[in-house]
Formats: C-alpha cells, structure tokens, sequence
C-alpha cells in the first residue's frame, strides 16, 4: 500500500520576523505545497494522502482560509485525510466544525474526527488518534490503539500527534515509543505517522515524523518533505521528497578580517532563491571600525535580495575596535582624536554597541563618506 | 606694529603737532579737550581709510575752520620687518607719501603709496587684534572682541600643552551636527519621524496585547466549554445515582408506613387515657374537698352561737344598770322644780320695787323740762321785739363814717372865706346876721349883704357844689336809717345791740337743759311711760327693793347648786346608756352570724349528701385506680412501637430519602444550568471563533515586527549620533578650556593687583570674560557695576598685549579711559599698566592728565 506522509502544514501562519514584502509570499508558499503534495501523489501513485495533525495554524483563523485550502485540495487527485492536532483540535472552537468548512469540503476530505479505526479503503485502515483539546491528559495513540486486534489482509496506519517519549518526559499527552512499536510489533498496525516535529524524522523504520512540508521557523533541521511510505505486513520503504521552496539557513561565521567579511559576501551570493531565503547569522569575532563598515555595507545590500537578513543577537559577539592608525590616517587631531580614544574605551563598556555605531559614523565622516 | 610718532598738520584744532611714542612703553597723550585728544586716533584711522583724494565728510570735519588749508597726517611705524612713515594731505593739495624706512629704503606716492601701505599691514598685521586693543571714546565699558583674533590664537596654542587648537574640525562637528538633528531636535528630543516611531511602536505593542487577550479570551471560553462538557458527563453520572438512591430510599420507606401507623395510634390512646386519668383524679380531688367544707362549716356555726348567747347576757346586765340608776336621781330633780318657783316669785318682787323707783324719776325730770321751756320763751319774745343786731350796728356805723369822710373832703376842697362886720351895719350872710368875723367856706352859692350897701354873691365852682351834693345825699341815707331802727344814734343803736345778745344766750342756755333732760325722747313718750307705771306697778308699797333683790340673789344660788348636781348625774346617765347601746349592737350583729353560719351549715351538708348519693366515695376511688392501669397499659404499647421504628432506624431513612430526593432535584437543575452555560459557550464561539482572531493577532505581530524594525534602526542610529555628537563636544569643551587657560592666566595674574589676591574669571570659548570671582563672590559681567566692568575691559585688553609677541602685537590704545574708576583702582590700575608697558606699547589719550598721573613709566606729551 502506498500513500504520501505528511503533517504540519500550518496553513494560516503569519511570519511577523519577515518583511512586508515576503510575508504574503511565505503564506501563499504554504498553500501551494499542498497542490506539490498533490502532485507528489499523483507522480508516485499513492492511494491517499494522510496529514497528521496542525492542518491549520490555529482554531481562531479567518474562515477565509478554509476556502483557500479546500482550493488547493481540490487539485490532489486521491482521498486526503485530515487529523486535528494541538494547533487545531476539535474542541469547541474546532475550525472543523465550523459552517465553511463542514459546507465546503470536498469529497475526497475526510477529517478523522473519531479516536479508533476508520477504514479508508479496501484493506487499509487508519487507527486515528485526533486531539480534543490543547492540552488531553494521556497517551492518545495508545488510547486508540485500545482493542485495536492484528487482522490478517488488512494495512494499518497509525495517524497520531505529539511528541513521543524519550523527547519530553513530562508531557502527559507524550506518545509511548514502546507501546508503539510494540503493537506495531505485534502486527495490531503495520505503519505509524506522527506530526508536531517539524523536521522529518524517523523514529524506527515504521514510526516516522514527515516534518512539516514548507518550513517554519530557523530552528527545523529537515523541514520541507513529504513521505512517499510503501508499506504491507512485511516490507516497508519510506521516499523523502522535497516540496518546500522556501529556506531558513541559520549561518555562524567570526569575522576578523576584510577577508572574512569578503568570505561571507561569497557566501551570501551563492545561496539559490534568495527571495524565498532567510537568513539568521551569528557573527563573532573582531573587526576594525573600517571593516565593520563594509560588513554594514554588505549586509545592507543583501537585505534588499533576501526575504531576511537578520543577526542573531542572541548568538552574535562581534566586537569592532578601531585598528591602529585607522582613525590617524583620517587627519583627527586635538579633541576629536580625544573623543575617538574615548568611544573606543566604550567598546568595553555598557554601551558598547551605540560606541561602535558612534565609532562607524566618525569613519564615514572623517573620511568623507555618505552622511 | 608699532607706533613711533604722528605728525598733524592742520587737523581739526591743531596746526601743527608732533608726537613722538615710546615703543615698548606708556604714553600719555594730553588732548587740548575731548575732541583735541582723539585727533590722533581719528587720525590713524582716516590715514589708512581714506586717499588723499577723498571729499568725504569725515575728511572734512577735520578740515580747521576758517582756514583755507588741507589737514595732514604723517605716520611712523614699524610693522614685521617694515619700518616706514606714511604722509597723507586731504582737500587742499592733496598727496601721499610713503618712504619704507627698513628693510629696504622705498619710496612711492600717490595711490601706489596707499596700496603698498595697506598691502604691509595685510600682511604683517593681525587687523583684528589692532581693532580688539584700540579702545575707543565712549567704549570703555566694552570688553575687547577676541574670538576670531589670530595671533593671540597662535600665542594661546603655543602655550598651550598640546596641538588641541590646531584642529577645529568645523567640518566635522557641523555633519554630526546635522546627523544628530535628523534624529533630535535641538534641545535632544526625539524629531518627528523618530518621535512617531516611538510612538507607533507602543501604539502596536499595545494593540498585540490587545490581540492576544482576545485570542486568550477565545481560548478561556473554549478552556471553559471543555471543562462544562466533563462536568456535563459527571454531573449526568450522578444525576442518575441519585435517582436510583432516591428510588430504593423510597421504597424503603413504604415499607415503613405500617409501623409509623401503629405508632400514631398508639401516640393518640396514651392521649386520650391520660385525659380519662386525670378526670378521675380530679373527681376525687373534689370529693375530699366537698367533706372538708362540712366540717369547717360544723365549726365555725357552733363558734357564732356561743359568740351570740354571750352577746345577749352582756346587753341585758347594762339595761339593769340605767334602770337603777334612774330611780336614784328622781329625788334630786323635783327639788330644782321647786327652787325654780321660789325663784319666779322673788323676780316678780323685785320688778314692782323697781318700777316705783323710776317713776319718781320720771316725775323729777318733767318738771326740770317745763321750767326751762318756759325760760325759752321769755327769750325769744326779746329776741322778737329787738331786730338790732350787730350786723346793722355795723352797717349805721359804716354810714356815719362815710359821711364825716365826705364833710372833711367838701371843707377841704373849697374856697375858705371871713366875713368882719367892721362897722355897726348889719352885715348879712346868707340872710343870716353876723357879728364880728365869720369864717365860711364856699361849698354853696352865699349872698353876703350889707343891706344897701352891698350885696356880695358867691358862687362855688361846680366841683364843690357836687360834693356838696353828695354830702346833703349821705346825710338823708343816715337820718332814714336811724329812724327805721327807732334810734337815735349810733351809741344807742349800740345799746339795743347788746340787749339782744343777751337774750339770745339764755334762749341758748334754756334749750341746753331742754334738751338734756329729755335725752332724745319727747315729752310725750316720757309722761306715757310715767303713765304706764302708774297703771300697773302701783301695787302695795310692801317690800323695800333692797330687800327683795337679797332674797332673790340666795333663791338663785340655791337653784344653781341643784341645777349642777342634776347635770352630774345626767353625764353618767349618758355614760350607762351608751354602753347599754353596745351591748345591744353587739347582740345583733352575732345574732345574725350565728344565723348565717347555720344556714351555711346547711347547705354543704346538704351538697356533700346529695354528691355521695350520686358516687359514693369508695365507688370515685376505684375508679382513678382502673384508669391509672389502662394509662400504664398504652405507655407501654407506644413504647415498643417507638422501640420498632427506632430498630428500622426510621428518623435516618427519612433524612436520607428526602436528601436524595433533593439532590437528584438540585442536579437536574445544575445540569440544566450548565445546559445553559454550554449552549452560551458554543455561541460566543460561533460567533467570536470565526473573526480571525489568530489573524488579527498575526497582523498586529506583524506590524509590531515592522515598526520594531524601524525603531531598533532608528534607535541605534540616533543613539550612534547622540553618543558622537556628546563625546565630541565634552572633549570639544575641554580643549577649549586649556586653551584658553592662559589668557584666563594672564587676567587674573593682573587682575589680582586690582581686584585682591582670590580674584578669578570664568573665560568663555570666544575669549570673553564670563564672569568675576572676587572674595569669594563670583557676578557675571553683565551684573558688574560699570567700574569693575571698564576694569576688567583693560585688563583683558593688556592680558593680550602681553600675551601676543612683540612681533605680533599692536599698540593698546586707550582713549578716555578709566572714568567709571575710582582713585583707589586707577592707582592700582597704574602699577598694572606700568608692567605691560614695559614688554607693550601703550598710548593713552585724554584730557584729563591726572587719571593717569600715578603709571610709573609714562610720558607725558600736548597735542597742540
């Protein structure tokens, strides 16, 4: 049986770190990774295309994304079923049962809205584990797998959410690993899906986490894949595929040198698609006032290319310090050589991010640059 | 530069003057007055300002008067290398000379000459510091303008320990200028477009903390609708419980009505035989009580009919008493009787000795009546016969009296005549004969006569004939009077008068007597009462009235003493009968207790009879006892129901069904409540889940990002040029304050001399006196008084000579200083131009020598 894996889509989430430019973009992006989802399966022959879970971003979405999903939906070729997660559970508020969505669905949508088995087609079955809340109080793949007996000519997936344990401990909500694998094990189901790990990951050959098909946020490792997964009672092979357009590269670099900084130039212009790219760097190092300059310099041009230029502050430790004779050759003398002495003290100090901003404009004035 | 001498040539009042100046040193130019003594700084100026062709007014204000000639002016000095003498003559053959003395002789005329002089001092000259130490009439209050002199400049860095004034970085300072004000305004304050961005970064945070409350607010009610929905479970678990509970609580409960039955009946027979017990008791109560009134009735009858039987024997001992007592006293009374008759004869006896007594008085007393009644009369007959009373006495004498008045008055007031009979013919006077002399007088006409001799008439005036008038009238009143008195005259008329007052007073003297002895009766009622007694009391003449009265008085005596010892008696009389009265009550009043008591007596027999013939007393004792045992009987039925029900635990059942009925009740109702609660939830979720909460927030978290953006930038930007800006200008400031340390230096060290040994200045950037500080005070200089601002003007002007080489320098010139300085500062002023005189040179104008008598050094030269 095959079938195309995946979870998290996020549809409806807002990228407020972007620009006013790249943010619809980045929306829109996720929208048509559903119809490269689409394509995926009809390119594969998948039977049915499963997302387990944080289908939307939130319950309390504009219904107006609900009409732009089913749109894109209507492009898949084969039965796609949806699984509320903690994003989007089926609690009051579910976004499932709101009138557009329960109005506009498509035929071949399904949402697993019961815990327990729903047979999907001939012979494949789907043991679904949806969320009720933000936050439910047990094991819910294990809940469903309850009673759930092996049965002979008969493929099960499991559709679950959540973390599985070992990754955090305290969560009540976490998935049991051992219980998992154990009924997979005991051939009660043949294959487990498991969204809210953004990166694709495999846990054991037959419990993978697909990672949400276009990325979002600079800290996923793999995101961007679907999972064409070929599985029956014996044999099982998982295909990663790449869907996703856009990149979060999160790049550390010390600077201590024009060359280190040319070095990142480099490396900023060789990255593809650079309007769908963004970028964190965590820069270190030091680097004379000059060269801070045209680091400034290089990085204001990069920002006009990429969807993001961004520093890390967090992860970020550049120190700029005037080199020797840097501000000497500029013709400072009296107390403005003074007052340069004195902001290079500052570098140490408090302050030391407005002395080093004091310190580039001196450069740039001194040497007659663009005020 | 340097001055060495100027020649004027007919300037202004001067025709001709030259004056030579010491170089270094001081020179005291003395002017001729006011105007006279600026001619030579007039003249420096208009030498270097104006050519020898010029028609200018100024040139022609120099111009003498009167006079036809051109002022000139020759100039010595030196300046860098230069030595030269500069000759300039205006108006009247004008010229100009120059002969450059050193370093090469030179000489040229006309404007050649006045270009290459200006062209020298261009060159060697610091024009400003020659403006800044010249100062001028009428400015001496006025600090000497420094900023932008040069070589005190140059002199300054050169002092000063570092290159710092070499480096003004105009250009610089005025682009971090620029740059802090596109982000500040000029006070720092935030510009408009940074400003707004602060703003709109709080606006957009605030609106994201609005967003998210409303995202949370969903989440609440959703948080809420989940939490209704398990207690919707719950409380549907535990409604059916308590139906259940209730239910078999209930039927428990039937299964007890029976007994609760038995219990009630057996509650009501104990009722109803207490009451029958308590009849009974009460009958037999009564019963006893019924016997004890006969008995006490028995008794107190007997006590009242003794009480009576010793009632009547007291009553009848007192009758016995009075009865007695009256016989005794019936002697005494019939001897008062007989006293009483005595008594009554003696009285009548005494009565008739009295009558006869009185009218023997009576009789006495008429006669004295009729004696003075007839005394009476015989004075009233003389009262009638003699009407003169001493009234009309007085009225005959009043008449007389007038009378001679009125004769006096007509003698007196008429003419006195004599008539003398001298011969023996009959004189005649008033047909009267006269012998001898006879004196009239003329009250009437008179005729005197001589019978045929002469007949003399006299007539009186009419005065007198009217008195004489009068007089004949008084006269008829008098006679007519007297004659109806029948008198003769006044003296008997007197006579008459007395007798009739003695009539009178024994008329008076009869009527007295009269009167007293009738003592206000009349006569007849005293002769009827005489008359009265003689027809009645005439009896016998038997008993002297003494005597009869002495009987009497015994008789009485007698009666009195009887008459008291009956009263005695009487009072005891009283005495038995009053007791005699209450023995009698008392016999009456127990008589009819005694009655009352034995009808009393009567009827409580006869109740207590007629009650034992109805229930005997035996018959109402067995009855309480059979009562009292049916009483026993139903307590104890009651008790072993009582005992039953409690077995069953009754009371707990009870409490326990009516608790689960109302309970089940009370979770219906909180069921149906959270029905409505869930209903309500689902609707504000219907109507708050599909806004697009999530997507508001996004947009607010994206806007917030945007501006945050912008923000940081601006921020940093504006923080970079705020940090510059203030760096560069503390170190600016400081830079300046050592550099301008020593010309601050070279004020107060000769400052001191004048203004005391603690004397110190603030100096500002364009090198001006900001301020003194002296004992201890410190005035800006716009506060000082004019003294110590003209003071500290020179000072700062001779700091700066002396500060600037020689080279360099300029002369100080001073015109008209110091008038705003006292004698004690212009001494010590002295001593410190003195000492810059001798490394400067210094020309003092003015036409007041004596300001500047005490400068050590100085020399003193006249224009004119």
């Amino acid at each position: 049986m095959r079938f195309v894996a995946t979870a998290d889509w996020q549809l409806g989430m807002t990228a407020h770190y972007l620009g006013d430019e790249a943010r619809p973009r980045f929306a829109q992006a996720r929208v048509d990774a559903i119809r490269s989802i689409g394509r995926v399966a009809a390119e594969s022959g998948a039977e049915l295309v499963l997302v387990c879970g944080d289908v939307f971003e939130s319950n309390q979405l504009d219904r107006a994304v609900v009409a732009r999903t089913f749109d894109a939906l209507r492009d898949v070729p084969v039965p796609v079923w949806l699984l509320p997660g903690n994003h989007d559970p089926l609690d009051a508020s579910s976004i499932y049962r709101s009138r557009e969505f329960v109005d506009g669905c498509p035929a071949h949508v399904h949402v697993l809205d019961t815990p327990g088995v729903h047979v999907v087609a001939e012979g494949v079955e789907i043991v679904a584990a949806p969320w009720f809340s933000k936050a439910p109080l047990s094991d819910l793949v294990a809940d469903a797998l309850d009673g759930v007996e092996p049965a002979a000519g008969v493929v099960r997936i499991v559709a679950g959410h959540g973390t599985v344990l070992g990754i955090d401990r305290d969560d009540p909500a976490g998935i049991s690993e051992d219980a998992l694998s154990a009924a997979i094990s005991a051939g009660r189901a043949q294959f487990a899906v498991l969204g809210d790990r953004h990166s694709t990951t495999e846990v054991t050959p037959r419990i993978w986490y697909p990672g949400a098909p276009e990325v979002t946020s600079r800290r996923e490792d793999d995101p961007g894949n679907v999972l064409v997964v070929d599985v029956d009672h014996d044999t099982v092979a998982v295909d990663k595929v790449a869907v996703g357009t856009w990149t979060y590269a999160h790049h550390q670099a010390e600077l201590t040198s024009d060359a280190d900084v040319d070095e990142l130039e480099r490396w900023l212009a060789q990255l593809p698609a650079k309007d769908r790219t963004a970028v964190w760097l965590s820069l270190t190092g030091v680097l004379s006032v000059g060269e801070k300059a045209r680091l400034d310099t290089v990085l204001d041009a990069s920002r006009d290319l990429f969807a993001l230029i961004d520093l890390w502050e967090r992860h970020s430790d550049l120190v700029v310090t005037p080199a020797d004779g840097e501000f000497g050759d500029l013709g400072l003398a009296g107390f403005a050589r003074d007052a340069v002495e004195d902001l290079t003290l500052r570098l140490e100090g408090d302050d030391a991010r407005a002395a080093r901003d004091a310190l580039g404009l001196l450069y740039r004035f001194s040497r007659g640059g663009a005020a | 530069m340097r001055l060495h001498r100027i020649r004027l040539t007919d300037f202004r009042g001067v025709t001709a003057s030259d004056v030579d100046f010491d170089a270094p040193g001081v020179t005291v130019v003395v002017g001729p007055n006011e105007i006279g003594k600026s001619s030579l700084a007039e003249a420096l100026r208009l030498v270097r300002d104006f050519k020898s062709s010029s028609q200018h007014s100024s040139i022609k204000a120099v111009q003498p008067t009167h006079r036809d000639v051109g002022p000139e002016v020759s100039v010595e000095l030196s300046t860098g290398p230069y030595r030269l003498v500069y000759t300039k003559r205006w108006l009247r053959k004008p010229s100009t000379e120059l002969q450059i003395l050193e370093p090469r002789p030179e000489q040229l005329t006309g404007d050649q000459a006045h270009d290459r002089v200006e062209q020298i001092l261009a060159d060697t000259m610091d024009a400003d510091l020659w403006t800044a130490l010249q100062q001028v009439q009428g400015e001496s209050l006025q600090q000497a303008s420094l900023a932008r002199v040069v070589s005190l400049q140059s002199a300054l860095s050169a002092l000063a320990d570092d290159d710092v004034v070499g480096a003004s970085h105009e250009d610089l300072l005025d682009r971090i200028e620029r740059e802090f004000r596109r982000y500040h305004t000029a006070t720092g304050k935030p510009t408009d477009v940074y400003a707004a961005t602060i703003r709109e970064l709080a606006e957009r945070e605030e609106a994201v903390a609005v967003a998210e409350a409303h995202v949370r607010a969903v989440d609440d009610v959703v948080d809420r609708h989940e939490r209704l929905t398990l207690e919707r479970t719950r409380l549907q678990v535990r409604v059916g419980q308590a139906r259940t509970d209730a239910e078999e609580l209930a039927e428990r409960e039937g299964a007890l009505t029976e007994l609760r039955r038995h219990h009630d009946e057996a509650t009501a027979r104990l009722g109803q035989s207490e009451v029958a017990v308590a009849t009974a008791r009460s009958a037999v109560e009564a019963r006893a009580e019924r016997v004890t009134e006969a008995a006490r009735r028995t008794a107190s009858s007997a006590e009242a009919t003794e009480a009576w039987q010793r009632a009547v024997a007291a009553h009848t001992e007192a009758v016995q008493r009075l009865t007695a007592f009256d016989a005794a006293r019936r002697g005494v009374t019939d001897e008062v009787g007989a006293l009483r008759l005595d008594v009554v004869a003696a009285e009548q006896v005494v009565r008739a000795a009295q009558a006869r007594a009185d009218a023997e008085v009576i009789r006495e007393r008429l006669a004295g009546i009729a004696a003075a009644t007839a005394r009476l009369e015989e004075a009233e007959a003389e009262l009638a016969a003699n009407p003169v009373d001493g009234e009309i006495v007085q009225q005959v004498a009043d008449v007389q009296a007038r009378l001679h008045a009125e004769r006096d008055a007509a003698a007196a007031g008429a003419a006195r005549f004599t008539v003398e009979q001298l011969g023996t013919a009959e004189v005649q006077l008033g047909g009267e004969a006269i012998e001898g002399t006879a004196t009239r007088d003329l009250t009437a006409p008179v005729d005197i006569e001589v019978a045929g001799v002469v007949r003399v008439v006299m007539t009186p005036d009419d005065g007198a004939v009217r008195r004489r008038r009068k007089l004949e009238e008084r006269e008829h009143e008098l006679t007519a009077l007297l004659a109806e008195l029948g008198v003769a005259d006044l003296a008997e008329a007197r006579r008459r008068s007395g007798d009739r007052d003695d009539a009178a007073r024994r008329a008076h003297a009869a009527t007295v007597e009269r009167d007293t002895l009738l003592a206000g009766e009349s006569v007849e009622a005293v002769r009827a009462r005489l008359t009265a007694i003689d027809t009645h009391g005439a009896a016998e003449p038997t008993v002297d009235l003494a005597e009869a009265r002495v009987m009497l008085t015994d008789l009485t005596e007698r009666l009195e003493s009887a008459e008291q010892a009956v009263g005695a008696s009487l009072h005891e009389r009283e005495r038995i009968l009053t007791a005699v009265n209450a023995t009698n009550e008392r016999r009456l009043t127990t008589e009819t207790h005694a009655a009352s008591a034995s009808a009393e007596l009567e009827r409580a027999t006869a109740r207590l009879e007629s009650d034992r013939g109805g229930h005997t007393d035996e018959a109402l004792a067995a009855a309480l006892a059979a009562t009292q045992a049916q009483h026993v009987l139903h307590a104890d039925a009651l008790e072993s129901t009582r005992t039953a029900l409690r077995k069953q635990d009754a009371d707990g059942l009870e409490m326990l069904a009516s608790n689960a009925r109302e309970l089940a009740k009370r979770l219906v109702d909180d069921l149906a409540r959270l029905d409505a609660d869930l209903a309500a939830a689902t609707t504000e979720l219907e109507v708050r889940g599909r806004d697009g909460l999530r997507d508001k927030l996004d947009t607010a978290l994206s806007r917030l990002a945007d501006t945050r953006r912008v923000h940081d930038s601006l921020e940093a930007r504006a923080g970079a040029a705020r940090l510059l800006r203030s760096t560069m200008r503390t170190h600016r400031d400081s830079a300046q304050q050592r550099y301008v340390a020593p010309f601050r230096q070279a004020v107060e060290a000769l400052g001191s001399i004048v203004f005391g040994s603690d004397f110190a200045v603030d100096i500002a950037d364009d090198l001006s006196i900001r301020s003194r500080t002296a004992h201890g005070v410190t005035v800006p200089f716009e506060s000082l008084s004019g003294g110590a601002k003209e003071q500290l003007a020179l000072v700062g002007r001779l700091a700066t000579a002396q500060l600037v080489s020689a080279d360099d320098g300029a002369p100080v010139i001073l015109d008209d200083s110091l008038g705003f300085t006292d004698a004690d500062r212009r001494r010590k002023l002295a001593a410190v131009i003195n000492r810059v005189g001798s490394t400067s040179q210094i020309i003092i104008l003015t036409c007041e020598p004596d300001r500047f008598a005490d400068i050590g050094s100085a020399r003193t030269v006249r224009l004119g």
